[in-house]
């Protein structure tokens, strides 16, 4: 459920201010204290991807998820309902199976670009033995509108089941700015 | 410890500064890092890693640690302040002369007995980053930088380490630290509250 984005009150020289423009500058500070934060694991492995063939990672479970960001619908990624900027950050278990990997953010119906524009972030790469888990991260580089969705790709050097030994594949998302 | 601030609601003609002061410090925890909980932790000695085994990264002082964390112990961070918190490190391991060999770093909480989601003891490896060492090369270390926040909203008492693994007998290396400039960029361990939880 998106939060409501804050705005930060104007308050001219000389006006008196009004308790409406003081409660509108706390629910910055409210707003900020209980951020969006999302975070989706995989913990049952087993989802194939595919080599060179922009398969997508899976997650059955929510760690926390204070904007309902995750379904079990599609669990494949994690949809913005509250805009703005966000930081993210992921990782691939291939078991021993070397890959490269990264976020695809896509755009939603009220993206100015329009639905469907992907862009890959991040970039990682891991050679496998018997462990192969990538990670990246960072603050997505731009405004994020609700229905824009982030998902984690994997390309792997042959067919590859996620793994979860030790820990699954994950993925995460926090709000940074307006 | 830090105190979680509690955001005012202000009323029609409100004139009390005890409010005024209630917002003023909580917009303090949110965007001064000497009051929200924060710490950087650093290694300026190496320790050894036995072969194939998750070993605990211990610290040898803070570079800064405005909430506490590392004042019972400099071998992880026991939380003060409940919320949620983001982790990151970089773990830096001697090769010893192995091409090839498996190396994974991650983070571990561990519940303490204030912890009202999970008992204490119960523990959960996270953020964990894996895969072949680079090809041996003479006095080239293997680096991770890792980062997640922790799947669990943290309780005072509630510990995070960090743990790296090697397949080979070696060690935990440093980049001959002389001052904190040239330490941020050995093996290290940084936290801080990202927001409130319960």
């Amino acid at each position: 459920m998106a939060m409501v984005v804050p705005s930060v009150p104007i308050i001219p020289v000389g006006s008196v201010v009004t308790s409406a423009q003081m409660n509108q500058l706390a629910y910055c500070a409210t707003f900020l204290l209980g951020k969006p934060v999302s975070q989706v694991a995989d913990t049952v492995g087993g989802n194939v991807l595919y080599p060179n063939a922009g398969s997508v990672a899976v997650f059955n479970t929510a760690n926390f998820d204070t904007d309902g960001c995750w379904s079990s619908g599609s669990p494949d990624r994690l949809t913005i309902q509250t805009p703005g900027f966000y930081k993210a950050r992921y990782a691939l278990n291939t078991g021993g199976i070397s890959h490269s990997a990264a976020i695809v953010v896509t755009s939603g119906p009220n993206n100015p670009e329009g639905s469907g524009v992907a862009q890959f972030c991040w970039p990682g790469s891991t050679q496998g033995d018997v462990a192969a888990i990538s990670h990246g991260g960072g603050l997505v580089p731009f405004y994020l509108y609700a229905g824009d969705y982030l998902s984690v790709t994997g390309n792997p050097n042959q067919n590859a089941s996620q793994g979860i030994t030790t820990v699954g594949s994950w993925l995460e998302i926090e709000y940074v700015s307006i | 410890m830090a105190t979680l601030p509690t955001v005012p609601s202000f009323s029609y003609q409100d004139t009390s500064l005890a409010k005024l002061q209630q917002l003023a410090y909580a917009v303090s925890f949110l965007a001064d890092c000497d009051v929200r909980p924060t710490w950087h932790a650093i290694k300026t000695s190496t320790q050894s890693l036995p072969a194939s085994t998750f070993t605990e990264v211990t610290w040898s002082t803070t570079a800064y640690d405005n909430d506490g964390v590392f004042t019972p112990s400099l071998s992880y961070a026991t939380i003060v302040t409940q919320g949620y918190y983001r982790t990151e490190t970089c773990v830096n391991v001697s090769q010893a002369g192995t091409s090839g060999a498996i190396f994974q770093a991650a983070f571990k909480v561990t519940a303490g007995s204030n912890n009202t989601h999970h008992t204490s003891g119960t523990t959960a490896y996270y953020g964990l980053k894996g895969g072949q060492g680079v090809a041996y090369i003479a006095n080239i270390d293997s680096s991770y930088c890792l980062g997640a926040m922790c799947p669990w909203v943290l309780f005072p008492g509630d510990t995070i380490g960090v743990y790296a693994y090697w397949s080979g007998s070696t060690t935990i290396d440093i980049l001959s630290p002389t001052s904190f400039m040239t330490a941020v960029h050995s093996t290290s361990f940084t936290g801080h509250f990202v927001r409130t939880g319960s």
